[in-house]
């Protein structure tokens, strides 16, 4: 009979190498999303209604529609549409990317419009030039509004990643979904994927934490 | 004013011996010992950070002294079996800020205490804060909610609303304070309408106009403790301790040393 | 070029719909459920036992950090092979999902709790109400008041992930996309509508719980 130790220690490594690629397809899916909602961010602020109008849709559809169909659409949508064939772990990460980036476009924008505007004219009246103004004062102030939320939706994507396993991609979630029924112990596989899963957001809240004082409060 | 003045030994309604408290390090109250005849107006006074009212919040108790011993109409407010909701209905509290319940009308502020704590029937405790109303002159804003009364009306409900539940001693935590300066007069009549029905008033407020008027003692604090106590009077022509002159003065004058130069230019328009 | 094919996208919308009212269902028994739980157990934090208070901080901490997904599936395996109790798909991804939604609007309750003035609570002890009479009567419905519009969000939230449960066996409306999918090779007509339909019942939900929010400044 096998003991609780040798099931573990048997499989172990065979989860963290999902829990690799949980962290890689997280960390990736997390790069798009903030780049991509950096760029609707700032379109959505846009005084053009043909730049600003879309942007709007863009978060509206992203953030309305469930994850998982967002996933397995792109997993079927992206090929014919653009003709490149994407492997699950591709379609994985570009939706995470898409999907995450519906939240931190709103985010990314709250932040800037927290600002008041007299911050930035206080600037402007003291003597700095605009690109000035923008760095020394307007930018700390946003920051410190968008980072709490910012490592929330971070943790939501690490979260969210595990939903990938529904296209066959071998990270954590689909190795200890497979491994849990594989070997009949459920329930020591699955708190061990939990388990994995707080050490895997622990560091990035904890991270927050720390940015948030030093960044954020040393003024 | 004409004031009765009680007799301190046999009505007393407030003792207090020995009350200390410190948050952390910090000492506030470095051992109290006060005592307060029913019918007395007393007006707590001194700098910021001397304890007055952490002290007005130890008498009903919101705050837990560390060491003293407090008794309000007979009740020991700081021995361990004291039932304190119980306790409290005898001492009300108005506070800076007014704290009136945004999601109840005027009315409702009033009637709240009489219908929960004292279990009153509807008819009773409506009909107790009806009269409250009048008397502190708000009567036509009976079904108004909070906000949209002035700082002025909204402390004047307050008073009512602590007055419904029959206190024997009213305390007041610099209740004019947060207000605009127009708006301090209302409140201070009101407080002084009910001195003169002979209630037990402990304030805590720098309206020295105010208590050389209304009060009968005037107690100074400083750095946790009471340093003088008579009538506000005789605190203010001809007090025994220094600190207590030097914080009277300033509060009643404001001097300074500087010479404002003339200005400059010249506000005449020159006509062609 | 893809052909696309309007039949096949027109067609897919009854039969996704025919999930709709179990997808309604998982949301609004999930949701029955974790209010009052999330009451419970968002209250729970300010109790007098640290016992208690741990508890409660423990459980929110964990159950908003676990993907739903492992949830899901630790109740999709655990009951039937370890304890020989099978549950339904549907009784599955309601547990789930209760476990998770409790913790989120525990959340939301203590946030709310918290933020309500204390000079509120001083008032009324000051009056002489105990406690308990105090957190009835006047910092509860306070607390209330302020808590809806994200109770509101939580909820849209929770109808957008519903469709999580498919995976486990529920025949909600994205299950009924997967399978209909299947059948006509069609994905793309299939999942594209389902999205539509998902943006089409999500997307007003989430713009009057905004209008809840705006409604908030307002009266406090």
């Amino acid at each position: 009979m096998d003991t609780v130790y040798a099931i573990l220690h048997n499989n172990l490594p065979f989860l963290l190498v999902g829990a690799q690629m949980t962290v890689v397809i997280s960390l990736l899916g997390a790069l798009i999303g903030i780049v991509l909602g950096l760029l609707i961010a700032l379109a959505r602020l846009s005084p053009h209604r043909l730049v600003s109008t879309p942007a709007g849709f863009y978060v509206d559809i992203f953030r309305s529609v469930p994850f998982i169909v967002q996933l397995v659409w792109a997993f079927y949508a992206i090929p014919i549409f653009t003709g490149f064939f994407l492997t699950s772990l591709q379609s994985g990460v570009i939706a995470l990317g898409f999907y995450s980036a519906g939240f931190f476009a709103e985010i990314f924008r709250a932040g800037i419009l927290a600002v008041p505007a007299g911050e930035g004219e206080a600037a402007l009246a003291q003597g700095m030039t605009w690109a000035q103004s923008q760095r020394r004062v307007v930018l700390p102030i946003a920051i410190r509004k968008i980072l709490p939320p910012t490592v929330n939706t971070l943790v939501v994507v690490i979260k969210d990643s595990s939903v990938v396993s529904v296209l066959g991609v071998g990270e954590l979630m689909f190795r200890g979904g497979s491994l849990a029924a594989f070997i009949f112990r459920p329930l020591e596989v699955l708190t061990v994927v939990a388990i994995i899963y707080v050490l895997l957001t622990f560091p990035v809240t904890l991270a927050g934490e720390f940015l948030q004082r030093r960044v954020v409060e040393v003024r | 004013m004409n004031v009765k003045h009680p007799d301190p030994i046999l009505d007393c309604i407030v003792l207090t011996e020995g009350v200390r408290k410190a948050f952390g390090s910090n000492e506030v109250l470095t051992g109290v010992d006060l005592q307060i005849a029913r019918g007395e107006v007393v007006v707590l006074m001194g700098p910021s950070g001397s304890g007055k009212s952490t002290f007005l919040r130890c008498i009903n108790r919101l705050i837990d002294p560390d060491a003293g011993r407090i008794v309000v109409a007979g009740i020991e407010m700081t021995a361990r079996g004291t039932n304190l909701p119980q306790a409290r209905r005898r001492i009300g509290l108005v506070a800076q800020n007014f704290n009136l319940y945004p999601h109840m009308t005027v009315l409702g502020n009033i009637m709240e205490g009489p219908r929960t704590v004292l279990k009153l029937p509807v008819a009773d405790a409506r009909e107790r804060a009806v009269a409250l109303l009048k008397r502190v002159g708000l009567i036509d804003k009976i079904d108004a909610r909070p906000n949209q009364l002035s700082g002025g009306q909204q402390q004047r409900v307050a008073i009512a609303r602590a007055l419904a539940m029959e206190p024997d001693v009213m305390l007041f935590d610099e209740p004019t304070s947060a207000l605009d300066p127009e708006l301090t007069g209302e409140v201070l009549d009101t407080m002084q309408e009910l001195a003169a029905d002979g209630l037990t008033m402990i304030v805590v407020s720098h309206e020295i106009h105010f208590a050389s008027r209304v009060a009968h003692r005037l107690v100074m604090f400083d750095q946790g403790r009471v340093i003088e106590d008579g009538p506000p009077l005789r605190l203010m022509q001809d007090p025994r301790e220094e600190r207590t002159r030097r914080f009277l003065s300033r509060l009643m004058t404001w001097e300074t040393d500087l010479e404002i130069p003339e200005p400059r230019g010249s506000t005449t328009v020159r006509r062609s | 070029m893809y052909q696309w094919n309007w039949d096949a996208a027109r067609e897919s919308i009854p039969i996704i719909l025919e999930g709709l009212p179990v997808t309604l269902s998982v949301a609004v028994v999930v949701m029955l459920i974790s209010l009052p739980l999330a009451v419970v157990v968002g209250l729970a934090r300010f109790s007098r036992f640290r016992l208690v208070r741990g508890a409660a901080y423990w459980y929110t901490e964990l159950f908003r950090t676990l993907p739903l997904l492992v949830v899901l599936t630790w109740f999709f395996f655990v009951p039937g092979l370890t304890f020989g109790i099978n549950l339904s798909p549907f009784l599955v991804a309601v547990a789930a999902f209760v476990l998770n939604s409790t913790a989120f609007l525990a959340e939301v309750v203590r946030g709310a709790y918290a933020s309500i003035d204390p000079g509120q609570r001083h008032a009324a002890l000051s009056t002489g109400m105990t406690p308990f009479q105090t957190d009835r009567r006047v910092v509860l419905p306070q607390a209330f008041r302020r808590a809806i519009p994200v109770v509101g969000s939580t909820w849209v939230s929770l109808f957008r992930d519903s469709a999580l449960v498919s995976v486990v066996g529920v025949h909600d409306m994205m299950f009924e996309a997967q399978t209909l999918a299947v059948i006509n090779y069609r994905p793309i007509e299939v999942l594209s509508v389902a999205a539509l339909i998902y943006f089409v019942l999500t997307y007003p939900q989430a713009r009057l719980v905004e209008r809840l929010f705006q409604r908030l400044r307002v009266i406090a």
